[in-house]
């Protein structure tokens, strides 16, 4: 089993998508990893994954990406891919003020179901819509700052600050990552956390207590 | 059994496989053993007298002729050689497609003295002039003539819309099949105007929830489904400009509602709007020529009346339809998590190379079949292929939701190749965009007789 080159990377961090239905979720990762949008896209059934590599601090970052559907009755189903995800998008829509208003629902999903040091960034998704706006920016950033998120304003459409979005997410995850890591200075944890990659590559549960993510180690582990 | 009839066994389920000899002489001993590990009845006592010759059965019986077929080639001392010439028959995949259809073209117990081949065309000319000749005189609404004209062989059409229906015969066909039209001609006009009359009273009685006026009077539940069905139905079939016409779109909002108002366990669940298309397509495609036309942008003016007929019988189409699959849309998702489940114990058994990879990439089954059991491959096939593999569905009648694992089954072995091959990432990409887009019936075809064969040797298995 050969690593293609694009493989290479320094951490892998598993991400969500989340938000009500038609808030444009399946278009922000498609934008993020394919630079494409499609007005026509059809809803998203359970969950579908996307994967892109970034650069932050010199590191390379993989993001795989879970996006999933929107609908409460998939709930069941999505929520189990909530688990071991370290960062979450929590999407609304600016045109549509329930979008927003629901945020507090999905917050309490991450609550439930993800681990509880999972990085959360609020996402105002389609600012192009400026005439039909419904959630001005300062509601957002009010709302984000009192339960401690970042918070960013997208369009999917014409592509504004969807890589922001993902790269900043990813950083806050590396940067939070690596402060842990050095404050813990325990051998024993670097290596649970090789553990950790190895799985968090394959989807599976990994704690973000643990959060530190050295692929090389894993690499190694996986393909020898 | 001597070797004649033996070789007969071996040729019927390869033609009912179609698929290399090689691939089913691997599968056998597995069945047999997992058989055996099950407590089922040993190759000795087995039934030794089975012959597949056997077109005169009826499918199900069939399916327990193919099962004890198997069970008798694993102990054959013909196995090896059958293997062999199977293997070196370069023809093979072309000759087992046309003999796809031969299980299920079985019009009467003539088939012993008759070459099968021939019966079976000459049954299915007769029904498709039949079902012609209703749909003709259904359109002039000639009732005089439809009460000359003798009822529909259901068991027949069950039989021959297995292997495929042709297209202009299509509608009327899964319109008896799933119990909208009654097989009687003389009783279509009256039954027919029944349902329409009813569901439009329906639709009227539902105004409160389809007139935004009203909106105040709506529940918190109602609400949420109006804004979902509101959502999706623009996103439905978005490659087609038909479905995005504004009649079409109202047709489905009403169908949509007024089916999740009257299953409120299940209420409307994403995906529900996808299996609405095929019937919707075939219904419309079927009342006027232009409406097959699905990068149509417009609908002819006059076309109303028909949309509305189309519109009720598609919502009665869908809900006999969905009876059998309630289960996967209501809360928490059962028949999907039972449905994928199943899928994975098959695959065990069909596969347990592709099985282990899988597990080794950590690629689960909920991660790929979940939308293959919800949207039962609409996503996954273009729409004729759809069409086509939904002629053999409801030909299944209740039994389709469990055949329908089976064809998952078989689409999962058909890329196993590829599949193993691959490793997390690109196998959960490569399974979410399955290279189906260049499908052919043949292909589909294929695809038919891999599953049916699954299923009558994994049930088969079961009841004994």
């Amino acid at each position: 089993m050969s690593v293609r080159p694009d493989d290479e990377y320094d951490y892998l961090f598993k991400i969500v998508l989340i938000g009500d239905s038609g808030v444009g979720k399946s278009n922000l990762l498609s934008r993020f990893t394919r630079n494409e949008f499609n007005l026509e896209s059809k809803s998203t059934i359970g969950v579908e994954f996307a994967t892109r590599s970034v650069q932050t601090d010199g590191k390379v970052i993989k993001a795989q990406i879970w996006d999933t559907a929107g609908q409460e009755r998939y709930r069941a189903i999505t929520s189990a891919y909530y688990r071991g995800a370290v960062g979450a998008l929590l999407v609304y829509d600016i045109s549509k003020r329930s979008s927003f208003e629901n945020a507090e629902r999905w917050l309490k999903e991450l609550r439930d179901h993800a681990d509880q040091n999972i990085v959360i960034m609020l996402v105002g998704n389609k600012s192009d819509l400026k005439h039909l706006r419904a959630v001005t920016t300062e509601e957002g950033q009010q709302y984000a700052d009192a339960r401690g998120l970042s918070f960013i304003e997208t369009s999917a459409l014409d592509a504004s600050h969807v890589e922001e979005a993902f790269v900043r997410i990813l950083t806050d995850i590396y940067r939070l990552v690596h402060k842990r890591h050095l404050a813990s200075g325990d051998p024993t944890v670097a290596k649970s956390a090789s553990g950790a990659v190895y799985q968090a590559g394959r989807g599976e549960t990994i704690s973000v207590g643990n959060l530190s993510h050295d692929n090389r180690s894993s690499k190694r582990k996986c393909c020898s | 059994m001597d070797s004649r009839a033996l070789n007969t066994v071996w040729w019927s389920i390869r033609s009912l496989s179609g698929a290399p000899g090689d691939c089913l002489g691997e599968l056998v001993p597995q069945f047999s053993e997992w058989e055996a590990q099950q407590g089922g009845i040993t190759a000795d006592s087995a039934p030794h007298n089975t012959t597949a010759t056997s077109a005169d059965a009826a499918p199900t019986t069939h399916c327990s002729r193919v099962g004890t077929a198997v069970q008798a080639l694993c102990q054959g001392p013909l196995l090896a050689e059958n293997k062999r010439e199977a293997s070196t028959d370069a023809g093979l995949k072309r000759g087992s497609a046309a003999l796809v259809t031969k299980p299920a073209t079985a019009p009467a117990v003539a088939l012993e003295t008759e070459d099968a081949e021939g019966v079976g065309s000459k049954a299915s000319t007769t029904l498709w002039t039949q079902l012609d000749a209703i749909r003709q005189a259904w359109r002039r609404g000639d009732a005089a003539e439809l009460s000359r004209i003798s009822a529909v062989d259901r068991g027949l059409l069950e039989q021959l819309a297995w292997s495929g229906v042709p297209g202009a015969q299509r509608a009327l066909a899964w319109k008896v099949l799933l119990d909208y039209c009654p097989p009687q001609p003389s009783r279509l006009l009256r039954s027919v105007s029944r349902k329409r009359d009813q569901y439009w009273q329906a639709v009227a009685e539902l105004g409160l929830v389809t007139d935004p006026r009203l909106g105040n009077r709506l529940s918190s539940e109602d609400w949420a489904r109006k804004r979902q069905i509101d959502l999706d139905v623009p996103r439905t079939a978005p490659e087609f400009p038909l479905f995005h016409t504004g009649a079409v779109q109202q047709a489905m909002t009403r169908i949509l509602h007024l089916w999740s108002v009257r299953h409120p366990a299940a209420g409307y669940v994403q995906g529900l709007n996808d299996i609405l298309v095929p019937l919707l397509y075939v219904f419309y495609a079927d009342q006027a020529p232009e409406f097959s036309q699905l990068d149509r942008t417009t609908l002819p003016e006059d076309a109303e009346p028909l949309l509305r007929e189309v519109e009720a019988d598609t919502y009665w189409c869908l809900s006999t339809l969905l009876e059998a699959l309630q289960d996967q849309y209501v809360f928490g998702q059962p028949g999907i998590q039972r449905r994928v489940a199943l899928l994975e114990r098959i695959m065990q058994r069909i596969d347990a190379s592709l099985c282990a990879h899988l597990a080794k990439e950590q690629v689960t089954f909920m991660q790929f079949a979940f939308r293959w059991m919800n949207c039962l491959l609409v996503r996954e096939f273009p729409l004729p292929i759809t069409l086509r593999l939904w002629d053999a569905y409801l030909s299944e009648r209740g039994t389709f939701a469990a055949f329908h694992v089976y064809v998952c089954a078989a689409l999962l072995e058909r890329f196993s190749l590829d599949l193993v091959r691959l490793t997390f990432p690109d196998l959960v990409l490569f399974l979410q965009n399955l290279p189906t887009r260049s499908w052919t019936e043949q292909d589909l075809s294929t695809l038919l007789s891999r599953a049916y064969m699954f299923k009558a040797i994994f049930e088969d298995a079961r009841r004994l």
